[in-house]
């Protein structure tokens, strides 16, 4: 879920320009959300937003992801091969 | 997990190759061909285990060395290497040492300075557009995970970029007040730009694509990509199909091998239906993705598992399939539709969190009861069909 406080919003941008999939756009210097559907809620916006604007549910959207973490609640995989 | 998984590709190997010998021992030229094939998988499978153990060094730590810039270029075996990283045949995240490359004869301060992760096959891919450009990049420590997932688990992060920065002295970096980077726009998931800034550090949002990154180097002044965003394409889900239906296939010569024990040899056709079922579901899915009806990743594996479906019921009405096959395919069948459709979300650039995390929760436990049936089903028919 993504959500934006108009009120509190500034309309620097920033969530804007760092949204892979052009979910917000700003219209009358306030972010709105244009493509809601699109996001995938990678959190780049809310991370970037000083104005603690903007609120999203992250987190990555893999079966594989979902069930080690949300399910199995795994500690982070390690890497295995290290290439010269 | 990691040793069940080496038997799994080592059985599913083996089983390529053994199926290639029988087509060969059953003296039937017709089978020539298939056989040929099955041994060439098998054998393409051994050989790229062999080769990504050979290139595995022991040890986890990078080595101590002079914070000095070095330089990077491809060599054939990067391309050996990217391509198991692509078939993602072994699990494993092949990673580059992190630190300060240059691409070209010497160091140069005032060339662009691009931040990437260190996973090989992402290095490779820009190694392979910038290769020829005076660019330095700086390759952060995401334990060889690629940009997008590093910073949505927040390892390709401010503290990533600044702990390799760090290694080096400003002046080898830029003899300005203020540093720029050129970073991925898939790495603000974990990169804070306000952060970076305080630092007097200039992050510019590089294209999405490495592949963009020619024509971006070639402005006058480097600026942010504002509109540049992702595209998930035919072109995109043609590079996820063959690593999915290797997985898929893999792992449905594994159930079919059990099953062939399990039944004391081989007394149905059962086997070759399920990996036939997997092969269709596998290609079609990614490839007509966009066409399958249905928002959820789950429904469209079920709209093609209904698909599949009736055609097995075409072979059982043309008393091509027996009962005691058609029956328990037609339950594998509805089970991996929704599998593959969910596995697929890993796959996919168009994954919402909210919406998998509820559609996992959904369907999971209904593919596992089908699975679950169908098993029931092989074992019931094997002993009274």
């Amino acid at each position: 879920m993504i959500r934006v406080d108009s009120s509190a919003c500034t309309g620097c941008r920033t969530c804007a320009d760092v949204c892979p999939h052009r979910v917000i756009d700003i219209r009358d210097k306030v972010a709105v959300l244009t493509h809601e559907e699109r996001c995938i809620e990678c959190g780049a916006c809310q991370l970037n937003c000083h104005d603690d604007a903007i609120f999203v549910t992250k987190g990555t959207g893999c079966l594989l992801a979902i069930v080690r973490d949300d399910i199995l609640k795994l500690p982070p995989r390690e890497a295995v091969g290290r290439a010269r | 997990m990691k040793a069940l998984g080496t038997m799994l590709y080592f059985a599913t190997a083996l089983g390529w190759a053994a199926v290639g010998a029988l087509g060969f021992w059953g003296e039937m030229p017709a089978y020539a061909p298939h056989a040929w094939l099955s041994l060439a998988v098998g054998g393409a499978m051994l050989s790229l285990y062999a080769i990504q153990w050979t290139y595995r060094p022991s040890g986890a730590a990078w080595p101590e060395r002079a914070a000095e810039p070095r330089r990077i270029g491809l060599r054939w075996i990067d391309y050996v290497k990217a391509a198991i990283s692509w078939l993602h045949a072994f699990k494993h995240t092949y990673a580059i040492e992190p630190g300060l490359y240059y691409v070209g004869e010497r160091y140069d301060r005032d060339a662009p300075l691009l931040v990437t992760s260190n996973y090989h096959l992402t290095v490779f891919t820009v190694l392979r557009h910038v290769g020829s450009l005076n660019v330095r990049l700086l390759v952060v420590d995401t334990d060889g995970i690629n940009v997008w997932c590093a910073a949505g688990k927040g390892r390709f992060s401010n503290a990533a970029i600044e702990e390799q920065l760090g290694r080096y002295e400003r002046e080898l970096l830029t003899e300005k007040t203020w540093m720029t980077l050129v970073l991925p726009k898939l790495a603000f998931a974990g990169v804070d730009i306000r952060g970076l800034r305080e630092k007097k550090i200039r992050p510019l949002i590089g294209p999405v694509y490495a592949k963009d990154l020619p024509a971006y180097l070639s402005q006058k002044k480097l600026t942010s990509q504002r509109d540049d965003q992702v595209v998930f394409g035919f072109v995109s889900r043609l590079f996820t199909w063959l690593p999915g239906f290797l997985q898929a296939m893999g792992y449905t010569l594994a159930a079919a091998l059990i099953l062939v024990v399990a039944q004391g040899g081989w007394v149905s056709e059962a086997p070759l239906v399920l990996l036939g079922v997997s092969a269709v579901i596998a290609t079609v899915y990614p490839l007509l993705f966009p066409f399958i009806p249905g928002r959820r990743f789950a429904v469209k594996g079920l709209w093609l598992s209904g698909l599949v479906s009736l055609g097995l019921a075409g072979l059982y009405a043309a008393g091509m399939l027996e009962t005691s096959v058609f029956v328990p395919t037609l339950l594998f069948t509805i089970a991996s539709g929704m599998f593959f459709g969910l596995a697929y979300t890993g796959n996919s650039a168009v994954s919402n969190y909210s919406r998998i995390r509820a559609e996992t929760a959904r369907f999971l436990p209904i593919e596992a009861l089908f699975y679950t049936a169908s098993l029931i089903a092989f074992v019931s028919f094997g002993v009274w069909g």
